[in-house]
């Protein structure tokens, strides 16, 4: 011990041996004095012992208050290899925290100085420099990066001289210089981006909003392009700071905190101050200043987009499909780069209110007012439609205008189902798009984030399933006007033909014939001019084929007007509708075996041929008629239990029965008595 | 996957410091976090209870009461199904807010979210604001109304589970008995439902059914005036029905041709 005090003694002597005499202090400090005390065995050798503590304490104060002295001299003095050099000597006379506190403090003391320059010149800058639209997001990351650097280049000597689990006292120290300097920087922002002025005037405009008449004050969305861009850059910035801090801090912790129940407790603790710090306060209501921006942005461009809506020549759809997605698909995407999680789920929200409230409530409206039926088939539709356009015309005293009328309004309609539908694509793919995008650019998000994200990328993707309910109505409204009346006649036809009659007339003829022929009658050019008949309406029957010409025109005339999906929907209801009212029609006739045969021939002929227009779902429509026909066609009632065994029947028993009944030379009795 | 029959949005609101995240936090950690700090943006909690033996998992929006955040937390309006209003019993200031959040919702939300107000910190001594005066103000505005304490844990839970049973049964009303499918109706139909006015598009066939606020059917019945009989109870479309019978389920009152 004495021999320490001896080397102190010299090391304070010759001045600059700063590091000798603080080691000699720190092994004198890690001596336990009270076990010296009681170990030294006589009482003068423990007085001796005592004084040569009191001697040491005495040292070890003058060595300390010299060393800050030799320190703030350092600072004042801006002499790094000093400040380096004094910083190091704390932890041996156990000054850890003041070391700590003193250090830092000279490196906020930096941090303060760089920010004022570029503060400086960010203000000098002038507005056709290369980055003066970004300079105020450049200054905040250069505020980031320099704190970043700086925790960067001192953790190696802070972990060195002080040991691990030091790093949080010197961040958080740090932290509060960076919440001053944003701040700084933040309101020379807001100042010469006029923020403020921006924001509350578009704030009134959402507010007193959907406005007819653009406010006077109220920005163009194009002029905020430029500054939505620098703000989401901000915001960015920001994230990335408090990722790496958040990083190194936890890192930290983990070297020094073995328990982890210990460990847990400090990040919780860290994690709580910086999540309340300025910084993060500040970020939060740019991102809020942002989203209003980026809302007012979004609906505004939408707007315009609808007062320029057109449709191009030979085009399904109008302009503001592609428009509104591209819109939307835009801010959503400038919100991801923001990297602020509340950002993108908010525009996520107003691009579904959007979708929902312009889009599907926009085309429901102009579906709403249906499709007016063209073309007309027969006399009776054509007459009754001549006679309320007469009355409409002598009430409107005008002629011409209806028919043009009607055309607009048909084109509308077609178009309008034609939106909704690609709508639907464009949700889908964005959904997709989106997704992929914040998966690669926003990472290691907490549980809650990526809960928050995904329920409002999941209320993008069911606006489809309004948008489809919409289209469903669209075709709802196809099939009252444009396909229902026009199949109504079609299908009349098949009544107007027997399926009973046709054996009985021959057979009665051959009677005739065969009394006729005594008589010296000559009638067989009539049976002969009646199998002829027979013969060519097998051949070529009138009913199938007029439907079948029919159904190709009708499908025809909306080939080019459609979309693929939406052609393809109308294909179902039109298939659908000829099979319902063509069982109808059935129902309404007889059969006799011939007609029976007759009768499966044209189905037939008409599944075949609508199998073909048609997807392969559709033709479910048409196995009730296709097995309508086999009954009907059946040679005897024993017959349909051989086909039930190899057939699941669409009809249900009574149906069949119903069927069966059809055919005038089955036996009510016999029917009754099927086992179905 | 997990296992729940319903999922509802529930989004609370109101000035900043009235006890919103406490709130949630009681009803969903059973925790109450003194010095609790302002929520910045918007926080997310889930919780699933249990109504009648079914799961139904409340997914919950605590929002940041102050006015910078507004347009993020305005977003979640729309897709809520129930909003709940907080004030603070001892802070006349933030009951005399009401009637701007009350704005906000009525342009921001959806017509058939479920509304509720809450009058927060019934544990102060310092109460200013009775509670006939918050049970006033609910009824006049068609709201529901309790009282809590999230720091005595008083009705907390009562307040959600209350929400969820609600808007259970409104779902389970959403689904139409078969009646109404099998129906030839002209369109557009409107159905009364409860306290509810239903618009039900038969074209679609589907019989998909829109609730509405009481203030939109009069709107849409005026709209559809021309076609209208005016013999037709309108009346019962314009008016919120009595509460007692809208909590009646089986109450399917009238049904409008148009």
């Amino acid at each position: 011990m004495l021999a320490a005090y001896v080397d102190l003694k010299k090391a304070f002597d010759s001045v600059h041996h700063y590091e000798t005499a603080a080691a000699h202090i720190h092994r004198f400090l890690a001596m336990d004095e009270t076990l010296l005390l009681h170990t030294t065995d006589s009482a003068s050798k423990a007085e001796n012992v005592e004084t040569w503590f009191d001697r040491l304490r005495q040292a070890e104060k003058e060595l300390s208050s010299l060393i800050t002295h030799k320190f703030d001299e350092a600072v004042k003095r801006e002499d790094m290899a000093s400040v380096d050099r004094f910083f190091k000597l704390f932890p041996l006379l156990k000054k850890h925290e003041e070391g700590l506190k003193k250090f830092t403090t000279y490196l906020c003391a930096k941090i303060q100085e760089s920010t004022a320059q570029n503060l400086a010149s960010a203000q000098n800058l002038g507005p056709r420099e290369k980055r003066s639209h970004v300079i105020w997001a450049d200054t905040f990351t250069l505020l980031f990066e320099g704190i970043a650097r700086t925790i960067e280049v001192r953790q190696p000597i802070i972990e060195t001289y002080y040991g691990p689990g030091h790093l949080s006292l010197v961040v958080e120290m740090l932290q509060r210089e960076c919440d001053r300097q944003a701040g700084r920087v933040g309101s020379e922002m807001r100042k010469h981006r006029r923020l403020d002025a921006v924001v509350s005037a578009v704030r009134n405009s959402l507010r007193f909003g959907g406005g007819r008449e653009p406010r006077a004050d109220q920005p163009d969305p194009r002029d905020l392009d430029t500054l939505l861009g620098e703000l989401t850059l901000i915001n960015a910035r920001a994230e990335l700071y408090l990722r790496f801090i958040r990083r190194r801090v936890t890192a930290d912790f983990e070297a020094s905190l073995p328990v982890a129940a210990e460990r847990e407790k400090k990040e919780a603790e860290f994690e709580g101050r910086l999540s309340q710090s300025q910084l993060v306060c500040d970020m939060a209501v740019i991102v809020g200043d942002y989203t209003i921006l980026e809302q007012f942005y979004l609906n505004e461009s939408f707007k315009k987009a609808l007062a320029m809506d057109t449709v191009e020549e030979g085009a399904h759809t109008s302009s503001i499909v592609d428009d509104a997605f591209y819109i939307i698909k835009k801010s959503i995407r400038r919100s991801i780069a923001s990297s602020s999680v509340d950002g993108v789920c908010a525009m996520l929200n107003h691009a579904v209110t959007l979708v929902e409230t312009q889009l599907v409530e926009g085309f429901r409206q102009t579906l709403r007012k249906g499709f007016p039926a063209q073309g007309y088939l027969d006399l009776n539709q054509a007459y009754t439609v001549l006679q309320s356009s007469l009355q409409s015309t002598l009430q409107a005293g005008k002629i011409n205008s209806t028919t043009t009328d009607s055309d607009a309004l048909r084109q509308a309609f077609l178009t309008a189902l034609n939106n909704t539908g690609t709508s639907m694509c464009h949700v889908r793919s964005l959904y997709a798009s989106l997704e992929d995008s914040i998966n690669s650019a926003m990472v290691g998000l907490s549980n809650t984030a990526r809960a928050k994200l995904d329920s409002c990328l999941n209320d993008l993707k069911t606006t489809t399933g309004k948008l489809a309910m919409v289209v469903e109505f669209g075709i709802s409204q196809l099939r009252a006007t444009a396909v229902k009346p026009r199949v109504k006649p079609w299908v009349d036809i098949f009544n107007t033909i027997s399926h009973d009659i046709q054996e009985v007339l021959v057979m009665a003829l051959e009677a005739l014939h065969e009394e006729a022929k005594p008589l010296g009658l000559e009638v067989s050019w009539l049976k002969t001019k009646v199998q002829n008949q027979f013969a060519s309406y097998e051949a070529n029957d009138p009913f199938s084929q007029t439907l079948m010409v029919q159904v190709d025109g009708l499908l025809g005339s909306f080939t080019s007007l459609l979309t693929e999906e939406n052609y393809k929907a109308l294909v179902g209801v039109l298939v659908s509708e000829v099979a319902e009212q063509l069982e109808k029609a059935v129902f309404k006739s007889s059969f006799n075996r011939l007609g029976g045969l007759q009768f499966d021939r044209e189905v037939r002929a008409i599944v075949g041929y609508l199998s073909q227009v048609s997807e392969w779902g559709v033709r479910e429509h048409l196995t009730r008629l296709t097995q309508m026909a086999t009954l009907l066609n059946l040679e005897s009632i024993a017959e349909v239990s051989e086909y039930s065994s190899t057939t699941t029947w669409r009809l249900t028993p009574s149906e069949m029965r119903k069927v069966l009944q059809l055919r005038v030379d089955f036996k009510a009795d016999e029917i009754k008595r099927l086992k179905l | 996957m997990e296992d729940y029959k319903f999922l509802f949005k529930v989004v609370l609101i109101g000035n900043a410091g009235v006890g919103k995240t406490c709130l949630v936090r009681r009803f969903t950690q059973g925790l109450f976090p003194p010095g609790q700090g302002a929520t910045i943006g918007v926080d997310f909690m889930i919780k699933t209870v249990e109504i009648e033996g079914e799961k139904i998992k409340l997914q919950i929006w605590d929002t940041a009461g102050q006015e910078r955040f507004r347009s993020i937390t305005q977003s979640y309006y729309r897709s809520a199904h129930a909003l709940i209003l907080v004030y603070d019993i001892s802070s006349q200031p933030t009951f005399d807010c009401l009637p701007d959040w009350l704005r906000e919702i009525e342009q921001y939300a959806s017509c058939k979210v479920l509304r509720v107000l809450v009058g927060n910190k019934t544990d102060r001594e310092d109460r200013e604001l009775p509670t006939h005066v918050g049970e006033e103000f609910a009824h006049r505005h068609n709201m529901y109304f309790i009282e809590t304490s999230a720091k005595e844990a008083d009705n907390v839970e009562k307040l959600f589970i209350e929400i969820a049973k609600e808007l259970t049964q409104a779902q389970e009303c959403c689904f139409p008995h078969p009646p109404l499918t099998g129906f030839e109706l002209m369109t557009p139909t409107f159905v009364f439902f409860g306290r509810s006015l239903f618009v039900v598009d038969t074209l679609t066939r589907t019989a998909k059914l829109e609730i509405c606020h009481p203030k939109m059917c009069q709107m849409s019945l005026c709209l559809q005036q021309g076609k209208l009989d005016q013999n037709l109870p309108v009346a019962h479309g314009g008016y919120p029905l009595p509460r007692s019978r809208a909590r009646d389920a089986r109450l399917v009152v009238v049904v409008v041709w148009l």
